[in-house]
């Protein structure tokens, strides 16, 4: 899902860049150090859309950085547990399939792949199949996948999905 | 409690009564008595008639069975007049694990006439009722023996065959109950410490022993009972109408303390004796442990379950003793069954050896019975009292199971839906459950708190709003898909993942860490509520670890487990270890290995498979490609996000790997450079030191490595140090091998090191290792690059002041030194060069110098750069930018750092505007066997590759533009606005335009006397000032607080005005 939210970041900023163009350089900062970034409070901060304030800079004791409190607002990118997401299937093997959705990875155990599609390692690319190949899921396929759970880690998140519900799996090639 | 009787004229509980009374006489002399009330009680009369004729039972119960029944008639005439028994009985209902021993005084004789009558007669009041079938068991007890036994057989011939006739009124209503607690009228219960902690048991018999001798002295004990505690430790209870009667009856006996005697409060009495059962949860199926009888240890599963009745069918392997004969066959031995004490072994029952041995075999539906017992499909049914049986905590082994299935899929299945009764429960609160067993069935709810084996849980369901209390093992986990786990128990105890699957007793889980698949049984899971990353570390190991497995073998660490390390080893396999058994943790942090190309790859390098197992085997698939873990010799542990096994972690040949970005590697785009540059041993780069681009470093003396990031995140930092330096100077040279095996061979250098070089020999296409020593540069006299070691480990003070020596230990070099510093040399008879404008003396083609104050220096001094002044991470000897150096472009190409184009550091621009002509230095080779002359006209210059860098910008700095894409601005003098990574934004006044120029476009413009002006290079670097005057090459800055600073002129740049 995704959110527009306020957040906040300190960009610490080296004395060389104190001049004319200050706001520039901690703009230009601020977007290299957040926009990508993963925290597993908010999800994946997918692009800076306005900066609200940049307060005043305190100088570090000692060092001779500065710190300037920015306020900014951001898309981020959260996944939930029983989202329904598409996905490009990243990589397939006899565990299951791992795909990307967006920043997010997710993998699909091999046990929430419906049992009628099996994991076929010798054709010309790994994929999984149904007997009959109507349905066959192999690398960069679009997949249509709910998530069953999140792992949550300090900058990253990681999520299992599953195919085994209606509607789910590959999705249709216009 | 005490006296009163639970009277049912029904003489089963008084047998359970003696069964138990049996079982829990400890000592010694009773043991085969416990033995025998193992036994059904039909076998236990039956065994009375013949004696020697039941192949069941243990051949010492024979012998014994005399002396049994002597007790046995002992026990029933001391049972006689007593209303203890119903104790027992009452004790039998609440629990029948009771450790109780009774002795009985005589109750009729040898009391003190007063009390005893007025204590009977209050009894008899009480409980006339009682008391009559309390008569009427006595009548029973004064039968003849015959009669006794007859009554037993009648009675229990049945009950054997599992055909329970228990009767039912066992089972008293609450008044009977009532009436059965202890009044005031009944004797007390003394508590009386037993000094000898354990002896309890012990301290019981004795006073059995003496109340039996008193009784025959005709001067009886006057105490009711004994009762010892199982699990109360230093305390007996005795059962007597005074103290003064205890303490008569414990007098002489020196573990009890006759001063410590209480008397235990009338309502607490009841609860001295309950015993809370825990009952066995046994359930059908289940395993368990035979704790008596020839089938002691055995296991057996449940067949079926009364707990009323306190039995249980097992099924079990029998241990029929197929060498003894049966029926017709049997001989004399045979009957006399005498010391036979072995234990059959256990085997499935066999009907046609039965036959063998003359047993006579029965057909009851699909049973045969053999011997009285049943047994189906070769096992043996039988019922067994409950107390009988172990059923917590056992542990089948797989051996054991695997007897007990008929085919290796029940096994299979056995194997996951086998529920052992565990000892302890894992249940948390927070832990979400479903009510297995019960009329709660289902019911799911979440664990509020636990109490031992008490779970309060809140369930959710919408009529059931109320916390309830359930017994442990009425609920097990539950879990959803998704749900984080952490493994408490198994194989993979301290792992933790996400549940992928739930199945019936088993849950897959998604191991955190390696990507495995678990499958774990859900009481051995619990939910994780802070997500941790599973065991990294166990003791001194952690994941990814190299270790020494043996001398020859060593393994990466792939994963932990609670007492095992599984490790892949360099072969390929992975084993499974003791942390023990691990020689060494190794650490290898600066191996390094050539690759497939010969590139030298290390660890963190990002490689690719090329070769081999883990090669691309299709066009489809991903290249395998990772970061190496470790090197070990030519095997190489990689790490790869897309390998599946092993935690994505695999070994190959050093040779089947291509390092990424490097030479043949398609994939040759900036990045990679980049990674390599800061990632693998950079041969060129030196040890930071004071970075320019920081004014805040201006004192030019912080340590080397903390320039501060910039912006854009380039390549900050080289590696601050390596140990196997390349020597480049050698490498394109051609050599002759003056000594080994490959003496007298000549070849070109293609790689060298301190110590040794790679020879491409021109007469074998092959590469060799060469030592140092034993190569010489052809055309050259001098023996040994390194000259024998002489320079090599010799020290050199680098220093980027401009006032410094470099020093030399090198025999055959000759130092440059510019300026004002003057060179030390250790020996060597060379005349070094003096500064300014004069040409250094070069010796075969060694040490190029500069006029700048910086020393070059190659090979020497172990393995250090020597370094420039200020300058960030550049490598001194390859200062002059463009002049490029046949040999290192010859080995180097397109890795050559310096030309990478994407790295802005290492692109050197020209400067200019300075005396320096940065054109002139391309003369020098320093591939050229014979010695060039250097010839530029400048005392001291900034080298150009440090002008080149940009690093020396900062925003007001004059600068003057040499060459520019619009040539309006060649020449004009513009003022640095903004910088940004080697280019700048330029503010021409004479033009009033702005332009971008690169680092390599613009030079410093030199100050006049009293300009504002900033030192941009050497120690001084950053400071500004105005330039007070200039003498010579040297110029006098005043500073802001007015301090004055001598430095090079050429180290200055003109500031703008405005600036100040």
């Amino acid at each position: 899902m995704f959110f527009h939210l306020a957040l906040d970041h300190e960009v610490s900023l080296h004395p060389k860049y104190f001049g004319a163009n200050l706001n520039e350089v901690i703009k230009s900062k601020l977007f290299a150090e957040v926009e990508g970034t993963c925290t597993g409070k908010h999800g994946f901060v997918i692009a800076v859309t306005t900066i609200d304030t940049i307060g005043h800079g305190i100088i570090q004791p000692g060092r001779g950085f500065v710190i300037y409190p920015v306020k900014y607002k951001a898309i981020v990118f959260r996944p939930f547990k029983g989202q329904v997401m598409d996905a490009v299937v990243n990589q397939v093997n006899d565990k299951g399939i791992f795909c990307d959705v967006g920043p997010l990875s997710c993998f699909i155990s091999r046990h929430c792949i419906p049992p009628d599609m099996e994991f076929d390692p010798n054709g010309n690319v790994p994929c999984y199949k149904t007997v009959d190949e109507s349905v066959v899921i192999k690398g960069d396929d679009e997949i249509r996948v709910k998530l069953i759970g999140t792992r949550v880690d300090a900058n990253d998140i990681f999520s299992i999905g599953t195919l085994m519900d209606d509607y789910l799996g590959l999705c249709s090639v216009e | 409690m005490s006296s009163d009787e639970s009277d049912d004229a029904d003489f089963e509980p008084k047998q359970n009564n003696r069964d138990d009374d049996d079982d829990d006489m400890v000592s010694d002399p009773e043991s085969e008595e416990d033995q025998k009330s193992e036994e059904s009680p039909k076998k236990k009369s039956k065994k009375r008639k013949i004696e020697s004729d039941d192949d069941d039972e243990d051949s010492e119960e024979d012998e014994d069975s005399d002396d049994d029944r002597h007790k046995k008639k002992k026990k029933k005439k001391n049972r006689r007049p007593r209303g203890m028994d119903f104790i027992l009985d009452d004790v039998e209902v609440d629990s029948d694990d009771a450790e109780e021993e009774e002795y009985e005084s005589g109750d009729d004789t040898g009391l003190e006439p007063k009390e005893r009558e007025e204590a009977e007669k209050r009894m008899r009041q009480m409980e006339a009722e009682r008391r009559k079938k309390e008569e009427k068991r006595a009548a029973f007890l004064n039968m003849p023996e015959e009669d006794i036994e007859k009554y037993f057989e009648e009675k229990y011939k049945n009950s054997s065959s599992g055909g329970a006739n228990f009767d039912d009124d066992d089972a008293l209503d609450d008044i009977s109950q009532h009436g059965l607690l202890p009044s005031t009228k009944d004797p007390n219960l003394w508590i009386v410490k037993c000094m000898r902690m354990g002896e309890e048991k012990l301290v019981a018999m004795q006073l059995m022993r003496k109340m039996i001798a008193y009784e025959n002295r005709g001067e009886p004990l006057q105490i009711k009972s004994v009762v010892v505690k199982e699990g109360l430790k230093g305390l007996i209870y005795i059962e007597a109408f005074k103290q003064s009667h205890v303490a008569q009856a414990i007098d002489g006996i020196s573990a009890l303390n006759s001063f410590t005697i209480t008397m235990v409060q009338i309502k607490e009495m009841v609860e001295v004796l309950r015993v809370v059962k825990d009952i066995p949860t046994l359930k059908q199926g289940m395993y368990v442990r035979m704790k008596r009888t020839m089938f002691k240890d055995d296991l057996a599963q449940v067949d079926w379950v009364d707990i009323s009745e306190g039995k249980v069918g097992l099924r079990l392997l029998p241990r029929i003793d197929y060498t003894r004969m049966r029926g017709a066959l049997r001989s004399e031995n045979d009957k006399l069954g005498s010391a036979k004490k072995k234990k059959p072994a256990p085997r499935p029952f066999d009907i046609d050896r039965i036959k063998e041995i003359g047993g006579e075999v029965t057909q009851d539906g699909d049973f045969h019975i053999f011997e009285g017992s049943s047994y189906r499909r070769g096992f043996l049914y039988k019922a067994f009292p409950i107390n009988a049986i172990m059923a917590e905590g056992v542990k089948p082994t797989l051996a054991e199971l695997e007897k007990f299935q008929e085919t290796s899929d029940d096994l299979k299945r056995e194997l996951e839906l086998t529920s052992v009764s565990e000892s302890a429960h894992s249940f948390a609160p927070g832990d979400l459950v479903e009510v297995s067993e019960g009329e709660l069935l289902n019911l799911i709810g979440k664990i509020q708190s636990v109490d031992g084996d008490k779970v309060v849980i809140l369930p959710e369901h919408e009529d059931l709003k109320e916390p309830l209390t359930l017994n442990a093992w009425e609920i097990k986990k539950r879990f959803k898909q998704g749900d984080h786990v952490k493994i408490l128990a198994g194989r993979y105890e301290g792992d933790t993942g996400l549940v992928v699957r739930v199945e019936n007793n088993l849950v897959v889980v998604l191991s955190d860490l390696s990507m495995h698949e678990m499958k774990v049984r859900p009481r051995d899971c619990q939910l994780c509520a802070d997500v941790t990353t599973g065991v990294d570390s166990l003791g001194q190991f952690q994941f990814h670890d190299l270790v020494m497995l043996d001398a020859q073998t060593v393994g990466v660490i792939v994963r932990l487990e609670k007492e095992n390390l599984e490790v892949l080893n360099q072969h390929g396999k992975v084993v499974r270890v003791k942390p023990q058994s691990i020689q060494a943790k190794k650490l290898n942090h600066n191996v390094t290995t050539t690759d497939s190309q010969q590139n030298s790859i290390q660890v963190k390098d990002v490689v690719k498979v090329v070769e081999g197992p883990y090669a691309t085997k299709r066009d489809r698939e991903d290249e395998k490609q990772g970061e190496i873990l470790h090197i070990f010799r030519f095997h190489v542990f990689v790490h790869s996000r897309k390998h599946t096994e092993n935690g994505g972690i695999f070994v190959v040949k050093a040779r089947h790997l291509l390092l990424v970005g490097a030479k043949g590697g398609d994939k040759r785009n900036d990045l990679p450079q980049m990674n390599r540059l800061l990632s693998s041993p950079n041969p060129y780069a030196s040890p930071r030191h004071p970075g320019l681009s920081s004014p805040a470093h201006s004192s030019g003396r912080t340590s080397g490595g903390q320039t501060p990031s910039s912006l854009t995140g380039g390549p900050g930092g080289g590696p601050k140090q390596q140990h196997a330096r390349r020597d480049t100077a050698i490498i394109g040279k051609n050599v002759k091998i003056i000594g080994g095996p490959l003496k007298g061979h000549f070849g070109i250098v293609k790689d060298a090191t301190e110590t040794t070089c790679r020879v491409e020999m021109h007469s074998s296409c092959k590469t060799m290792s060469v030592d140092r020593c034993r190569v010489m540069e052809v055309g050259d006299d001098s023996v040994g690059f390194g000259s024998g070691g002489v320079s090599m480990y010799t020290k050199t003070p680098m220093q980027g002041g401009d006032s410094r020596t470099p020093m030399y230990g090198g025999s055959s070099k000759t130092p440059m030194y510019g300026g004002s510093a003057t060179p030390m040399y250790g020996a060597g008879g060379k005349t070094p060069m003096y500064g300014g404008a004069h040409t250094p003396g070069h010796d075969g083609g060694r040490t190029p110098h500069y006029a700048g104050n910086a020393t070059p220096h190659y090979g020497a001094d172990g393995g250090r750069t020597p370094a420039y002044g200020g300058d960030g991470s550049r490598t001194p000897h390859w200062g002059d930018g463009g002049a490029s150096t046949p040999a290192r472009h010859n080995i180097k190409e397109d890795d050559d750092p310096y030309d990478a184009p994407a790295s802005p550091a290492y692109n050197v621009p020209t400067p200019g505007g300075m005396n320096f002509n940065p054109r002139t230095p391309g003369g020098f080779d320093y591939t050229a066997p014979s010695p060039m002359t250097r010839n530029y006209s400048i005392e001291q210059a900034i080298p150009a590759h440090f002008l080149e860098s940009g690093d020396w910008m900062v925003e007001n700095l004059v600068v003057e533009i040499k060459n520019h894409d619009d040539d309006r601005f060649v020449d004009s003098e513009g003022i640095i606005t903004s910088v940004d990574q080697g280019s700048c934004t330029l503010f021409v006044p004479s033009m009033r335009k702005q332009c971008r120029a690169e680092a390599d476009q613009v030079v410093p413009v030199r100050p006049q006397q009293g300009d504002w002006t900033r030192i941009i290079y050497g120690d001084d670097m950053g400071v500004t000032g105005v330039l007070k005057s200039e003498f010579d090459n040297e110029g006098v800055l005043t500073l802001d607080d007015d301090t004055q600073r001598a430095t090079t002129l050429a180290f200055l740049c003109k500031l703008h005005r405005e600036s100040r």
